[in-house]
């Protein structure tokens, strides 16, 4: 079947991505509104407690989107998430990854290579999409940085008639797998030893 | 040639900085010659100077001068 590829657990490159649990939840929160994260994604405001447990009620319900948790040695990271415009993932030509390593140790590391590692194989051998879309504040330059090391090409400043000052605050960065094998070589090769 | 003066011959040549800027207490990610792409050249050039090779977990934790020595001592390299 194909729902069975819509895989709730996925491990390589040091880290696994598994579902999210409501043990992670206030930690995920607290990575989640600090502003030095928050305030680097489309929906910058702090959200509540009761709001975050109301989003996480819903996961099971939305086909078009996948929310992980990340753990390095069973320990909490971050967060990472994959979504499609499609009506769901294994029908996806093109998906929209989102990540942040909450754990201060990590940001920057090599280490915060591994989780998008590990979903864009996942999207592109697995689930056979043709390109990976990340919307990134025009102003981030570790993310600019981050995508462009994983073989993500400019695409353009967003469009958007209704909103056209809030639309060119954010730039889309496309990834096709072309691009993306010769570019992560090296770094698949340190993360993949034992 | 001693092994320090290799330490410090791969940081300088793989960050491309000053043999003098490498101390004990230089950190990833607080210059911006040490960034995600110099740590993976900086790793090759240890790997080759010292003929050995890394974890991953220690590649992961060589987060300082100080501490790529501290682990090139597990791997029998005395400084």
């Amino acid at each position: 079947m194909k729902n069975d590829i819509l895989q709730t657990r996925l491990k390589g490159y040091g880290v696994a991505l598994r579902k999210i649990e409501e043990d992670d939840l206030e930690q995920l929160l607290s990575w989640r509104n600090r502003p030095d994260i928050r305030t680097m994604m489309r929906s910058s405001e702090v959200i509540s407690k009761a709001s975050h447990h109301r989003w996480f009620n819903g996961l099971s319900l939305q086909a078009n989107v996948r929310h992980f948790s990340i753990c390095y040695k069973d320990k909490l990271i971050g967060s990472a998430n994959l979504v499609t415009e499609s009506a769901t993932l294994f029908e996806a030509t093109k998906v929209i990854p989102g990540l942040y390593i909450g754990d201060m140790q990590y940001r920057g590391n090599i280490l915060a290579f591994a989780p998008s590692l590990v979903l864009n194989d996942y999207c592109f051998e697995t689930l056979g999409v043709g390109t990976m879309v990340a919307t990134v504040h025009h102003e981030n330059a570790a993310a600019i940085a981050y995508n462009t090391k994983l073989g993500y090409k400019i695409n353009s400043t967003r469009q958007d008639k209704i909103n056209p000052e809030e639309a060119e605050c954010w730039i889309d960065m496309t990834l096709i797998k072309e691009n993306y094998q010769p570019a992560t070589v090296m770094v698949k090769r340190f993360l993949s030893r034992t | 040639v001693t092994n320090i003066e290799k330490l410090t011959i791969a940081f300088a040549e793989a960050l491309n900085i000053e043999k003098n800027q490498v101390q004990d207490s230089l950190e990833y990610n607080t210059i911006d010659e040490w960034d995600s792409t110099a740590h993976m050249i900086l790793i090759a050039e240890l790997e080759d100077q010292f003929n050995v090779m890394l974890d991953t977990d220690d590649i992961i934790d060589m987060s300082s001068v100080a501490k790529a020595k501290q682990i090139l001592k597990k791997y029998d390299v005395d400084f």
